[in-house]
């Protein structure tokens, strides 16, 4: 791997170099929301935006009622969708899927909301977006290989032990690390580390030796 | 080359923005030099956005659209065009980089610049200098003590650790870093709780700072 110490990460993609309809290498097909963001990015085009609402805001609030955010999971969805439409610009589908960039604005959002609501303690000085950006993959990758990198995520989830896909959507969607994922199932906190390794492996999101 | 990295534990709850922000701080610093994190931590972000696309969404209230569009259309559309280099990311505290610091010696040849202490608990998120040749003194930590390594290396008893590098010593570990003997070596680093300095002559240090207090910790902006 090409190792440079020159290399760095760009938050959020800054402007695309292409225009995205010139992109037509199939991965539309694979991921339907790339092509909604990018006509809001392009045209301003609300019914896409609209699309994206549908898809994602009742999941969006979902997912913050279980970060114990119930009355304020409304608030939530307003803010991933004002930041999709301020944003959409920066949406590069060589970096990351669609659900994947609408995921990192909705952690965003999440602790940006948080810390305006003054839960979070031992908080930096340092703006959400800086500290949790997205770190895009500097192989260069195509937006296919991105698309299919979430496609095959997505058939091997349905795939794991009820188990494994229970402590990786605890971690994930309910902002509970290792250790409060152990507490909550009464699990030694070894056994929901490596259940969350299996499920990694499987979903080949990491690979067989840790690094170390 | 960067040799260490963070667990993948560490990079799953950076991914799904559990990480307290200090620590996740010193990951995304980490993340500036090391393509091969940014690769798994690319890959646990699909990860989160299948899980958020696969969850059983909540009815939402009717007037929630409209009032998001009366929002956006106020809003301006961002483009950043910044790059940011992992001296960015401490700017806040750094607006010169590492340039004209006012050092703190805390030892021969090791001097602290504090970055920030909180008004209570005993955290500390400070840069550590190492000069050049320099060994600091045998330590152990009654927290973790999460260490990027910013300019120069440094090496212990358990390895050699250069620019990026991202070493975590668990409570109890014990170690007695030396730094490079080509130039001086920087080190951002985060402690849980403070060191506590290790052998009798560090004991007796420790005796003496709690008699005299001087835990002064310089708070900065
Ligand atoms: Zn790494």
């Amino acid at each position: 791997m090409a190792f440079s110490k020159q290399s760095v990460v760009i938050p959020l993609k800054p402007n695309m170099d292409l225009s995205p309809s010139v992109q037509d290498d199939g991965s539309g097909k694979v991921d339907e929301v790339a092509p909604l963001i990018e006509a809001v990015s392009e045209r301003r085009d609300r019914s896409a935006f609209r699309k994206i609402f549908d898809d994602f805001g009742p999941k969006i609030k979902a997912f913050a009622i279980k970060q114990g955010m119930l009355e304020h999971s409304e608030e939530l969805v307003q803010e991933v969708m004002v930041n999709i439409w301020r944003r959409a610009q920066q949406f590069d589908r060589a970096k990351a899927s669609g659900s994947t960039w609408i995921f990192a604005i909705t952690r965003n959002a999440r602790i940006d909301l948080l810390r305006k609501l003054n839960r979070i303690n031992n908080e930096t000085q340092v703006e959400t977006d800086y500290l949790w950006s997205l770190p895009g993959n500097d192989d260069p990758t195509s937006s296919f290989q991105q698309a299919l990198v979430a496609k095959q995520i997505r058939e091997s989830l349905n795939g794991l032990p009820i188990e494994q896909r229970d402590v990786i959507a605890k971690v994930y969607l309910e902002d509970k690390s290792h250790q409060r994922v152990a507490d909550e199932l009464n699990l030694p906190l070894g056994t929901v580390k490596s259940r969350v390794r299996l499920a990694l492996q499987k979903l080949k999101v990491v690979f067989q030796e840790e690094l170390a | 080359m960067i040799k260490h990295h963070p667990s993948d534990d560490i990079l799953v709850e950076f991914s799904a923005g559990s990480l307290p922000s200090h620590l996740a701080l010193c990951v995304s610093v980490h993340l500036q030099y090391c393509s091969t994190c940014r690769a798994t931590v690319s890959r646990m972000q699909t990860l989160g956005g299948e899980l958020l696309r696969g969850m059983d969404g909540v009815e939402l209230s009717d007037g929630l659209f409209d009032a998001i569009l009366d929002r956006v259309e106020l809003s301006e559309s961002v483009q950043r065009t910044q790059v940011v280099k992992p001296i960015d990311l401490l700017r806040k505290w750094l607006p010169d980089g590492l340039q004209g610091l006012n050092w703190r010696k805390q030892w021969f040849k090791l001097s602290e610049y504090v970055l920030e202490v909180p008004d209570k608990g005993n955290w500390r998120f400070s840069l550590q200098r190492i000069s050049a040749g320099g060994i600091a003194p045998f330590h152990g930590h009654r927290g973790n003590e999460v260490t990027v390594v910013l300019k120069g290396g440094f090496s212990d008893e358990s390895g050699a650790y250069d620019e990026g590098d991202f070493i975590i010593k668990a409570p109890g570990d014990r170690h007695k870093p030396q730094a490079f003997q080509n130039e001086d070596c920087i080190c951002l680093t985060y402690l849980e709780a403070p060191v506590s300095l290790a052998g009798p002559l560090g004991k007796w240090i420790e005796k003496f700072k709690a008699l005299f207090g001087s835990q002064d910790a310089v708070p900065s902006h």
